[in-house]
Formats: structure tokens, C-alpha cells, sequence
């Protein structure tokens, strides 16, 4: 990765597919492998648009295009409805190893912005500022939101530690998480 | 069969280094985030995908806004070809569409004339005047029948006809011998710095040059103006 715009898709794919698939998962999309593969069709039709220097830019770029054909993918579903499919082959594969249920129930809970916050900057391991530059908001709204939604999760998953968060005072910003 | 591990990358470390500004409790969920992001790719599905990623066709930098504008100079194109072959285009653009495309072989129609041009008309302005006034004959006809009409590009296509001009068309009246000869060239000669007798002197000789009938002629106008 030297100068911008050579990226090889297969070594991406080989880099970065693992923790796009989990933040997927995460996500909650229906069929997270149909999507990871649509991220990569995209990352290797546009690899030449990409401007970008080293792994940080590469990865940020790469989640971006997952954040946009995940609000594609959620949207179709939506206007689709349900089949039952033919062609399970690659659906047959055992199910993601690193489950830990508790957590994706408590992530469930969560507001959609501050999932999608959490889930970026922990599952996809991306900078406040990545996860800023990805979604759209200020560095200090993520921030925001990143410790509304931990506090969330802490409360779900530790009740009795968690009861302190409970009375924290409510933003603007965060109004959609009430 | 292999599978794809997420690469560390340091992430590990980065996710340490991205939990510094966290309580104890909230590293803990941090890291338990974390772990779920150590998913691995199965092999039939990275298979599957790398075989896809590598069908694609590479898009190139700055292709698909060229083939936006592409694409719309070409509607452009197709959409004013077909208005104008349709006579629908207003008679400025109608005009301009029956030039263009003349010269490429397609036939534009430039608008309807709807009288037909010959010696009764004196100049080209009547022959205009009496096209625009059969023209709204045939409008109220149509209105009175309910039958539809579009007069789009008849006024234009008459004040574009040559019916009625004669070689002398924009020259005035250059050739009408009771102008003075300086007509259509600027100032008299009497005009501008010059004493009294010098400009009475030019606008004598300008008079001396009329022929006499023309003199005949203002008289006769003038009479009957009094009378």
C-alpha cells in the first residue's frame, strides 16, 4: 500500500472480510455472508476509486461500503417477502464461532445509532474518528453515544453494577435512544 | 478447508489503546465486543466471494460520471430530435431544429403557412399580416369544430418565407430618387459645425438634386391634406 488508489482485493478481502462479517452479524443482517460478498463485489469493481494511504484508510473505506450495502440489504428485505430458499449451500455452514449470546442480545436492545456506534468502534476495531468519518457525526457525538451505549450494555449485562448509569440525564443528541 | 481469521493488525492493542478513556466495567464489554469480531469467514463462502471479486469488471476512476453526461447529452439529443420531427418544439427552437437537422437529411417541419404567396401582396409584411390573420381564421374554425390546432411555428415560418421581398429588403428606401442621395448614409451634409450659409448652401444643392416630380408629388399630398 503506497500511493493511493493500489489496493488489491483479494489481499482486502483476506485483511478486513473476518470483521466486516462480524460487524454484520452484529448488525443484525438477515443473510451476512450475501452482504460481505456484495461489499467485496463493490471493493473489487471500484479498488482503482480508492484514494486512500495504508490499512487505516483501506479499513475505514471498506467499512463504509459495508455501513451503505447494509442499509441496502435492510431496506430490500424490508420490500421483500419471505421465501424460502433454494440454494442453501453456503447458508449450511456451522454458525459464527465467537458467539456470545448475551452480548447480541444486549446489543439488540440498543438504539440503532448507538449499536451501530458500539458495533464499529469494537467489533470493527475503527477510531472514534473512523467511526466519525464512516457515519457522518462529529468525532464528539460518536463519543457520546459510545458511552450511552456501553453504559446500556453494562446495565444489561451486569444489572447490579449497572443501576448507577441509570439516572444519567438525556442529550438531544440522544433522544432516539429513549 | 481453511478459513480466514481476521488479520490482528494490532487490533488487540487497538482496541486497548481505544479503551483507555473507559471504566473497568466498560473495557470488560470492550473486549467482549472485540472477541465477537474475531469471526472467521468460512471456507466455501470465501471461496464463493474471491471467485465473484474476481469476475467483476474494474471500474474505472471518473468513468461513470462521463457516461452520465453521456447519457444525458444523448437524451438531449434523441428527445429534441424527436420534438422537433414532431413540429412540438416552441418556434424559435422549431426553426432552428428544421435548419440543423435539414443539413444531417431529417426532414423538420418548420411550421404551417396558411396562405398562399403571390403578387397581390405588396411587400413581405402583408404577406406575414394575412398569414397570421388566416391562420387565426383556421384557429377559431378548429376551436368551433372541437377539433385540436397548433399554430406552433406559423408566424415564425412566414416571417422566414420570401414571399413579398423584393432585392431591396433592408435598405430602406435607398432607391426611392426623392430621398436625397446622402439617404441611409448618416448626417446631411448640413448637419455638424459649419456656418449658416455653408449649411444653407448644402441644403439647397440636396434639393436642386430632387427630381422635379418629386417636388410635384409633396405639393399634390399637401393639397390634399388641406382639402
Amino acid at each position: 500500500m503506497g500511493s493511493p488508489g493500489e489496493l488489491n482485493p483479494a489481499d482486502a478481502y483476506r485483511r478486513h472480510a473476518g470483521r466486516v462479517l462480524s460487524y454484520l452479524r452484529a448488525r443484525g443482517a438477515a443473510e451476512p455472508e450475501d452482504v460481505l460478498g456484495e461489499v467485496f463485489v463493490q471493493v473489487a469493481r471500484d479498488a482503482r476509486r480508492f484514494r486512500g494511504h495504508g490499512p487505516t484508510d483501506e479499513r475505514r473505506w471498506i467499512f463504509t461500503i459495508a455501513r451503505n450495502r447494509l442499509i441496502d440489504a435492510t431496506r430490500a428485505a424490508a420490500r421483500r417477502p419471505v421465501e424460502p430458499r433454494e440454494n442453501d449451500d453456503l447458508r449450511a455452514t456451522p454458525p459464527p464461532e465467537p458467539i456470545d449470546p448475551a452480548l447480541i442480545s444486549a446489543l439488540e436492545a440498543l438504539t440503532d445509532e448507538q449499536r451501530e456506534v458500539v458495533v464499529l468502534r469494537f467489533v470493527a476495531d475503527l477510531s472514534l474518528n473512523d467511526v466519525a468519518a464512516v457515519t457522518g457525526r462529529k468525532a464528539n457525538a460518536v463519543k457520546q453515544l459510545q458511552h450511552r451505549a456501553l453504559a446500556a450494555l453494562r446495565r444489561r449485562l451486569d444489572p447490579i453494577d449497572g443501576d448507577d448509569e441509570l439516572d444519567l440525564p438525556v442529550t438531544p443528541g440522544d433522544r432516539t435512544a429513549l | 478447508m481453511s478459513t480466514i481469521h481476521p488479520s490482528n493488525n494490532g487490533a488487540s492493542e487497538r482496541n486497548s489503546a481505544n479503551a483507555d478513556d473507559l471504566t473497568g466495567a466498560e473495557r470488560a464489554i470492550a473486549g467482549r465486543l472485540g472477541v465477537m469480531g474475531e469471526a472467521s469467514v468460512p471456507s466455501a463462502v470465501q471461496s464463493a466471494h474471491l471467485t465473484a471479486m474476481a469476475e467483476q469488471p474494474v471500474r474505472r476512476a471518473g468513468w461513470s460520471k462521463l457516461r452520465v453526461g453521456a447519457a444525458f447529452l444523448a437524451g438531449l439529443l434523441i428527445g429534441g430530435t424527436g420534438l422537433g420531427v414532431a413540429g412540438a418544439l416552441p418556434s424559435p427552437a422549431q426553426s432552428v431544429a428544421h435548419d440543423v437537422l435539414g443539413a444531417v437529411g431529417i426532414n423538420v417541419p418548420e411550421g404551417t403557412i396558411y396562405v398562399a404567396c403571390s403578387d397581390d401582396f405588396e411587400n413581405h409584411g402583408a404577406f406575414v399580416s394575412a398569414n397570421a390573420k388566416a391562420m387565426n381564421e383556421a384557429r377559431s374554425g378548429a376551436r368551433d369544430a372541437d377539433e385540436e390546432f397548433d399554430s406552433r411555428g406559423g408566424n415564425r415560418a412566414a416571417a422566414n418565407d420570401d414571399c413579398g421581398r423584393t432585392d431591396g429588403v433592408g435598405a430602406g428606401n435607398a432607391d426611392n430618387p426623392c430621398k436625397p442621395a446622402h439617404a441611409g448614409e448618416g448626417k446631411p451634409p448640413w448637419a455638424g459645425p459649419g456656418t449658416v450659409e455653408e449649411k444653407q448652401a448644402a441644403k439647397d444643392a440636396a434639393i436642386a438634386d430632387r427630381p422635379a416630380e418629386c417636388d410635384e408629388d409633396a405639393e399634390a399630398a399637401e393639397g390634399d391634406e388641406e382639402g
